[in-house]
């Protein structure tokens, strides 16, 4: 067991050693646990809540009684969270196909295995014996057309799947929203609804 | 194909105003623009969305269509690339090119060793020349082909077997879009179901309030002269 001095020192070293020093690393630091903020409630952002508001007033029609509105604001909400699902699962596919340098990560295990295939194959021959020709077959551009897009989706399947997860819900909230809307119409008083 | 930047441009028909709610089109590099904005303008002008809900949609569909195709064209696109590896996989045998081949290296996977970088085989230049659609190449592996009793099934097959797992994926992301794409359909006709229903009943009411019920005595005292009969609203 450690004694109390050798538990007080390590304490001490690990704080004056650890964490980002520089403001650009406590940055990049503080965005470690970040992964796409989907999960965030859309009305914890202010834009995005004042975007809510107006939406719900277009989709509500005007002068609508505020019944009206509190339901068509959840339709809105739910619109706004898919549109944010939407916009981010295209901006990770459009990043990684606007790459020029996209290496698929199909061809980095390949290179891997090469790379263990030479050592063992230098350790047993010559430095110079001539090269396998499963080695010289391997991928070595960037692959290019439906190729690049096909790789893409491979490398990008852990993220797409968990961005549909968050769109189904959304989907299925304004799906509901919107019946409740449609039921809360039919229920009104022919003048209002005539207006 | 028009080369578009990585945030699409917003479609023409798309007021900035209701940026918010529809969102950017889902055109991605490569993709035409133009397309994506005459898909949606004859999806709108076709179903002639009633308000902003139908209007939403009408905007799902065709993102969810424009996907659909996205996924159909890179499947096509898949198989008519891996068809040139398929046809030299099917040609080295039928041309009975026999493939260097080493041994007696124990612990070690069968390799073939080549000096410096590799001259392209006859059937690879072959292919070469088939893929650039050479009626000589073309002629040759039909040729070739029939000599085996073969087709280009078996070459599509090669290529979906080394393709299958992108295939899968990409079939799957297209079901699933399908699958949305019917969602939104069938809610689409319930909610013109609930306002064909409402527009009945407003209809109805309206009707009710025109109608009058007309004094049965006074049509017959007032029967065969051109007097208009005195007539009563409805008490509803």
């Amino acid at each position: 067991m450690s004694s109390p001095r050798k538990i007080r020192a390590n304490r001490a070293n690990a704080k004056a050693s650890t964490g980002p020093k520089t403001a650009h690393g406590k940055f990049q630091a503080a965005q470690n646990a970040r992964r796409h903020g989907l999960s965030l409630p859309i009305l914890a952002d202010p834009v995005r809540s004042e975007e809510v508001k107006n939406s719900a007033r277009e989709i509500a029609g005007e002068g609508a009684c505020p019944e009206i509105l509190e339901l068509a604001s959840r339709i809105a909400e739910a619109q706004i969270d898919l549109l944010r699902v939407r916009l981010a699962r295209h901006d990770l596919i459009a990043k990684k196909l606007n790459n020029p340098n996209y290496w698929p990560h199909e061809f980095f295990v390949i290179a891997k295995k090469n790379t263990k295939l030479i050592a063992r194959l230098i350790r047993r021959f010559d430095p110079l014996a001539p090269i396998p020709r499963e080695i010289l077959d391997a991928p070595e551009n960037t692959p290019e057309g439906p190729k690049k897009i096909a790789f893409i989706l491979s490398d990008l399947t852990k993220q797409l799947i968990a961005m549909d997860r968050y769109e189904r819900r959304a989907l299925s909230r304004r799906k509901f929203a919107i019946r409740a809307l449609d039921a809360a119409r039919a229920d009104l008083p022919r003048p209002q609804l005539r207006k | 194909m028009a080369r578009n930047s990585n945030l699409a441009q917003p479609a023409t028909s798309i007021a900035p105003s209701r940026l918010s709610l529809f969102g950017p089109p889902p055109v991605l590099e490569g993709e035409d623009s133009a397309a994506y904005d005459k898909l949606l303008e004859s999806v709108s002008g076709a179903v002639k969305p009633t308000d902003i809900v139908e209007e939403i949609w009408c905007r799902d569909v065709v993102d969810l269509t424009w996907e659909i195709f996205r996924w159909r064209r890179l499947t096509t696109a898949l198989f008519t690339a891996a068809a040139p590896d398929a046809l030299t996989g099917v040609l080295a045998a039928l041309m009975r090119r026999k493939t260097t081949e080493t041994d007696g290296m124990a612990g070690l996977p069968n390799l073939d060793f080549t000096m410096g970088l590799r001259p392209p085989s006859p059937e690879e230049k072959l292919v070469k020349k088939w893929a650039t659609r050479n009626p000589a190449a073309i002629d040759r592996v039909n040729k070739l082909m029939a000599s085996a009793n073969l087709k280009m099934d078996i070459v599509m097959a090669k290529a979906l077997v080394a393709e299958f797992d992108h295939i899968e994926r990409i079939d799957r992301l297209a079901t699933i879009a399908e699958g949305r794409r019917n969602a939104v359909l069938r809610e689409i006709d319930r909610h013109r179901a609930t306002f064909a229903r409402a527009m009945r009943d407003t209809v109805r009411d309206v009707e009710d309030a025109e109608f009058r019920i007309v004094n049965p005595n006074v049509v017959k005292s007032n029967k065969g002269t051109e007097e208009t009969p005195n007539e009563q609203p409805t008490q509803n």
